[in-house]
């Protein structure tokens, strides 16, 4: 008996002290204040370690702390992951804790729900998550679990303490543990953060700790490739996967990687080929022949994506592209390869971001690329961009998604960084004139054209391709007039031309003006209206406008002979680093003709320059919601 | 799984006209002749036809359901080659045998092209059709229709089996494509009694007839009647998402089935939703209702803390849902029934169901009557017109009475409601679960009649010398504008936000801002700022809106035809009260003449008076929503209601500076 109680109380006198620990470890008290200021939840917590001692496997262990302060934060709290052919969930747990640092929940694997729902027509890709349902604040949740690799892989995880606006971090660890063959490509930010690497029996062991860090929280204007969030990109500088092989070392290593994956999958069948053949046949220059391909590639086929096992980054064959009539953006640019290979022109398939405008210098990686188009060599240095998914569009429209943005040129000699041409603000324009007749009870006839260019193209060409009813729907929305009908709509797709542009001419009834007793009040351009945003006091990052483009509309209204001008709006001239605008209103005789022409210009300012910033911001707003007044003679 | 010998009489052919036949023969060249649909021109593609038919079969001790769709469609323009891509949805449960779950069977798609003036045939091989997984109990079998481009016709049939024999899936005619014929037939045995219900405002044909029918149960013959159902239709529109609808499948064509009773010699008769009463007697017994309205107040003891003596009923039941939300959070599921709702009292949070059997044993307590108001989820549909149901319903609200008799509703998923303020989502028809609580007439009760939602403003400025309104703004909501009001506060992101939110919305800088009763229940609570807004100038003239702040600025009704009705969320009225002092160096040199407006005899009515009493500018403006529910057919008078609102709320004074 005394044996026993001596046990017990031993074994008690281990384990108060590491209750007390939790406790201590997890009270919210415990937080500080500059943390939890303004904060939906504070990252206690965030431990990563990969073991990739053994060659061409690796096993990462994953334990993140979170304290979720207010309701606003529950976003916070879930866990998901994504697993696919090459990799597993080995291990998972999870605890809850309330405000004081105790227990209050258990999660086990088995409480994990999984989802293989994609909008992919097949994926490996199976999702595993969990939905905290601790409801009272603050309060928090310990998650815990290994992964790993299975037929090897290509990167490690990326690491992101800090995943949500308004989330502190507390502290962070991440480690690497890597064979002594394999050497570690890292990509900091903040940049130049001190990795700590030592020799280890195993191998060498990358170590980088990351301090406290208050919230970040998402604004207007900020650069999305801006990377404001701490994070470490690591890789290997070789890797081997589902039993393919390649380097990382750069780019240039990356694109004979890529190189490889696509090689001997351009094979066409022979009817193919023979429908090649016979497109081509009169083709006198070879534009000609890629233009009938062109024609052919949107006819034939659409995009459906199949991302199994190495799928996710070796295009499907040629072949099957050919005989199914569906790929997803690598099939169909391997497949227009192939077709355009076999009447002899030459092409390299170029691996592109989307979202990302820069690609991490020296850096290759696979988080960033999601999208693939085709380079078409042209003489003088020339080329023609495709992207096979979108045929609709014209042969060498380079599309708002992708334009200016740096891509990876995959050739036999390896990959090439180039950027693709960015449309500056004249070459992405709108050129609108409006006319409109107005009554004496405000109502009248507006017909108005408005021609697109460039990114402004881009957004609309698809109009052209509507029916006249859909088309009309559109239209309409285009003026903030609360009464207008569209009577006719005519779209005209200048696609051919070598500055594509997107014609619409409209034709509406409006009640264009306002009746208040004997006045009238009319918008000057009822076709543009822009609003003001709001900088946070504290705001650091700098202000970023993405893109250059460039309105320039002449509205000219009849006023009612039965009255006469009472108010007009100054004209406006302003010219600044952001861009520039100007607005004025003329009136002859009946006729008053508004002119508003804006230039939005791309670039980067320092947040010293938000108060000049938001005044131009506000004095373009006013003059774009100008009104005339008109009173009765 | 062995199939028995079946059964039905059926024969599809002969139920169809003879230009249906023609729908169901090969495709040939002249199927590919019409290259815009005649239903819609907009459609980017359509069904030629979609075809299902029912029959039960037994097997293996029971019977099953066979289910067999055709479908045809027409490729019309780029978009429309999704019409290839084909998920198909159905139960299995991998903890249960593979014979208890589904199976999607004899599956094939083919494309047919005008090659040359021939049609061509693509069959899709079989390595294009993928499983996947969508939850514990339900998996999508996907696949694409290879060879499909601009002016393809797809055809693809499969056979689906199920042992859900009480579970009839509901028919819809109307798809996301126009649909040029819609046939469906299923024979149900007289063993199996349905509710069916067809509903939609397209025009179809449909049948109901006695069949015999024949089944091999074990070796047996067994001849039985039963009844043909048969739904045909053609010529349907697309079914497109509209603003202010809560589902649009509830006003597509369709026709739904619920078993309600089962009735096999021998056995004794199952009843499940003949009558009201029967739906009640399964909630009762197998969905533990009983268990649950008997459950003893876990907050009994605490209860007594609370001063209730000498309250009103409704007064009661809004501190005990005050005292609840408090004690117990909301987990976000909507459920109709509660295992046990005392696991929620041991948790600290619940269904919406388990909190409310633990606040109706409160309201026992407090000697107030009370009983669930079971009810569909609006966004999920509406319960049938015709039948009563069970597989409907989705959640249930609290109603009690006051003293008088009076009805009154609360739920609490509704961190900020109280009695008479529940979410958005549940305000639709709803059954009583028990009679006799109210001396009201009815057990179906609307939740989107209830009235009581207001927003009540006022606002006092004056003019700068600079020309600008100086003033405040005190906004007061009621009921669920208040709810709405609390959550979107409580929502934004910080107080930048909110200020940022009021900024642009008024077209105006605040000076100060304060808010009063938004944390918690309760039935109102109230916003005020200081502000400063631009007024129009040009020379010696200002112009201003005599509201100060215009309620409706936005235009919710430029289609130029509408095929649904419009459901507003709420009935609700709306009123601003401002008084502007003009400057002394100003007149007025024109004031707006007040204005009337109503739609279909007050439903939606809007008025605008505005007074002048020496400096001093008073203005009223109401806006009441009375009837929620605006039929299609009423829709170019709701436009022309609905622009004329618009032009109320963008009046203008005219103030000129004296000479």
């Amino acid at each position: 008996m005394k044996k026993k109680n001596i046990f017990a109380l031993a074994l008690l006198a281990f384990a108060v002290p590491a209750v007390l620990c939790a406790q201590v470890q997890y009270d919210v008290q415990s937080i500080p204040d500059s943390l939890k200021k303004n904060a939906f939840s504070v990252v206690r917590s965030y431990d990563v370690d990969v073991d990739a001692s053994a060659r061409n496997e690796s096993a990462v262990h994953f334990r993140r702390v979170v304290t979720i302060l207010n309701k606003k934060g529950l976003d916070h709290s879930g866990w998901h992951r994504v697993y696919d052919k090459f990799s597993f969930l080995s291990s998972f747990s999870g605890k809850a804790y309330d405000a004081q640092g105790n227990v209050i929940q258990k999660i086990k694997q088995k409480d994990l729900r999984t989802t293989a729902v994609s909008s992919n027509l097949a994926s490996d890709n199976v999702h595993y998550y969990y939905d905290c349902d601790v409801l009272s604040y603050p309060f928090t949740i310990e998650y815990e679990w290994t992964e790993k690799s299975r037929g090897g892989y290509i990167d490690f995880p990326v690491f992101t303490p800090m995943k949500f606006s308004h989330q502190s971090m507390q502290k962070a660890t991440y480690q690497i543990t890597a064979s002594p063959k394999v050497e570690v490509l890292r990509y900091e930010s903040p940049s130049k953060m001190n990795c700590d690497i030592q020799e280890t029996a195993k191998g060498k062991t990358y170590k980088w700790t990351f301090p406290a860090h208050r919230h970040l929280v998402d604004e207007d204007y900020i650069d999305d490739d801006d990377m404001r969030y701490p994070m470490i990109v690591a890789e290997p500088s070789e890797f081997s996967i589902g039993g393919s092989t390649g380097s990382l070392k750069s780019w240039e290593e990356f694109g004979k990687w890529y190189w490889q994956l696509a090689e001997g999958r351009d094979v066409l069948p022979k009817e193919e080929i023979a429908k090649v053949n016979s497109l081509t046949a009169d083709c006198k220059t070879d534009l000609d022949k890629i233009k009938a391909l062109y024609k052919y590639l949107g006819e034939k086929t659409r995009y459906v994506n199949i991302s199994l096992g190495l799928g996710g980054w070796q295009p499907m064959s040629a072949t099957e592209v050919s005989r199914t009539g569906f790929g997803d953006c690598k099939g169909l640019a391997n497949y227009m390869q192939a077709l355009l290979k076999q009447v002899g022109i030459k092409s390299y398939q170029v691996v592109i971001s989307t979202e990302d405008e820069n690609l991490l210098k020296d850096f290759p990686n696979m988080h960033q690329l999601n999208h693939v188009v085709l380079y078409i060599v042209r003489p003088d240095d020339k080329f023609i961009l495709m992207d096979c998914t979108c045929p609709q569009l014209p042969l060498g429209f380079i599309h708002s998604s992708i334009a200016g943005h740096e891509c990876l040129l995959v050739t036999p000699d390896g990959g090439k960084l180039i950027r693709l041409p960015d449309y500056s603000a004249s070459e992405s324009r709108e050129n609108l004139c409006a006319d409109v007749k107005i009554g004496s009870d405000g109502s009248g006839r507006l017909t108005f054209s408005c021609d697109h260019f460039g990114r402004r193209y881009s957004r609309t060409f698809g109009l052209a391709r509507e029916d006249k009813g859909e088309q009309k729907k559109v239209v309409r929305r285009w003026i903030s007039l609360d009464d207008a009908t569209v009577a006719d709509v005519a779209v005209n797709d200048f696609s051919e031309e070598e500055k594509p542009h997107l014609l619409v001419k409209c034709d509406m009834t409006v009640v264009y003006g306002k009746m208040n007793g004997s006045r009238m009040f009319l918008r000057c351009n009822p076709f543009r209206s822009f609003s003001v945003p709001r900088f946070r006091n504290e705001r650091t990052s700098p202000i970023v406008i993405g893109s250059s483009y460039s309105y320039s509309d002449t509205v000219r209204i009849s006023i009612p002979d039965d009255m006469k001008i009472e108010a007009l709006p100054m004209p406006v001239k302003e010219e600044s680093e952001f861009g520039s605008f100007s607005f004025s209103a003329v009136p002859d005789g009946n006729v008053v003709t508004v002119v508003s022409a804006m230039e939005c210009r791309k670039g980067k300012h320092d947040i010293s320059k938000k108060d000049d910033f938001l005044k131009y911001m506000e004095k373009r707003s006013k003059a774009y919601g100008a009104t005339i007044v008109l009173v009765k003679k | 799984m062995k199939t028995g010998i079946s059964l039905m009489t059926l024969l599809l052919t002969g139920s169809l006209c003879a230009r249906s036949q023609k729908k169901f023969a090969k495709v040939d060249v002249a199927d590919f002749k019409p290259t815009v649909c005649a239903i819609d021109s907009s459609a980017t593609a359509e069904y030629i036809y979609r075809i299902g038919s029912t029959e039960y079969y037994y097997a293996e001790g029971h019977f099953y359901i066979k289910t067999e769709i055709k479908t045809r469609i027409r490729v019309l323009k780029d978009d429309g080659k999704d019409a290839a891509n084909v998920a198909i949805l159905y139960y299995s449960n991998p903890k249960r045998p593979v014979t208890e779950n589904d199976r999607i069977q004899n599956l094939t798609a083919t494309a047919y092209n005008l090659v040359d003036g021939k049609v061509v045939k693509t069959s899709m091989p079989s390595k294009y059709i993928f499983k996947e997984t969508v939850n514990e109990k339900s998996e999508r079998l996907k696949f694409s229709v290879p060879d499909v481009k601009v002016g393809t016709i797809i055809e693809y049939k499969y056979t689906h089996i199920s042992e859900g024999y009480h579970n009839i899936d509901t028919w819809y005619s109307q798809q996301e494509y126009p649909v040029q014929y819609s046939f469906y037939t299923i024979t149900i045995p007289q063993y199996f009694k349905f509710h069916v219900e067809e509903t939609g405002f397209q025009h179809s044909n449909t049948t109901r007839k006695p069949v015999d029918m024949v089944f091999n149960v074990q070796g047996n013959v067994l001849k039985t009647a039963g009844e043909r159902i048969t739904t045909e239709a053609e010529n349907l529109k697309a079914v497109k998402d509209e603003s202010f609808v809560w589902c649009p499948k509830t006003y597509s064509h369709h026709i739904a089935f619920e078993l309600y009773g089962i009735d096999i010699p021998g056995a004794v008769y199952k009843d499940y939703t003949s009558s009201w009463n029967s739906v009640r007697k399964t909630l009762a017994e197998e969905g533990g209702y009983r268990k649950c309205l008997s459950m003893k107040n876990p907050y009994s003891e605490e209860m007594k803390q609370l001063g209730l003596d000498g309250m009103s009923a409704t007064k009661k039941a809004s501190t005990l849902f005050g005292f609840i939300q408090k004690k117990l959070k909301w987990n976000g599921d909507y459920k109709l029934v509660a295992d046990n709702p005392n696991k929620a009292v041991k948790n600290g949070k619940g269904s919406n169901a388990e909190l409310n059997f633990i606040y109706m044993s409160m309201l026992r307590e407090a000697g107030i009557n009370c009983t669930p108001l079971l009810l569909c989820l609006r966004n999920r549909g509406r319960l049938p017109l015709t039948y009563p149901s069970i597989d409907k319903l989705h959640t249930f609200v609290v109603a009690f009475s006051d003293e008088n008799g009076a009805l009154f509703f609360a739920d609490c998923s509704a961190e900020y409601g109280d009695v008479n303020v529940l979410p958005l989502n549940l305000l639709a028809e709803g059954v009583l679960y028990e009679n006799g609580i109210t001396n009201i007439d009815s057990q179906v009760f609307d939740l989107a009649a209830i009235r009581g939602h207001a927003a009540k403003t006022v606002i006092r400025c004056g003019i700068n010398p600079e020309g600008d309104l100086v003033g405040t703004k005190n906004n007061t909501c009621t009921g669920i504008l208040a709810e709405m009001f609390k959550k979107e506060y409580h929502e934004m992101e910080d107080s930048l936000a909110l200020i940022e939110k009021i900024e642009k919305w008024g077209d105006c800088k605040l000076q100060s801002y304060s808010v009063k009763n938004v944390d918690g229940t309760g039935l109102s609570s109230t916003e005020q700022y200081r502000f400063t807004k631009s007024l129009g100038k040009s020379g010696d003239r200002l112009y201003v809106n005599p509201m100060v702040f215009a309620d409706e600025r936005k235009n919710y009704f430029i289609n130029p035809t509408r095929d649904m009705p419009v459901e507003f969320s709420n009935l609700q009225n709306t009123e601003i009260k401002s008084s502007i002092l003009i400057p002394e160096d100003y007149e007025i040199e024109e004031i707006p003449a007040g204005k009337y407006l109503s739609f279909k005899d007050g439903e939606l009515e809007a008025k605008i008076d505005i007074k002048q009493q020496g400096r001093l500018i008073t203005t009223v403006y109401d806006f009441n929503v009375n009837n929620s529910f605006i039929l299609a057919t009423d829709y170019a008078e709701l436009q022309k209601f609905w622009t004329d609102l618009l032009d109320i709320n963008s009046l203008k004074i005219v103030l000129k500076k004296k000479a």
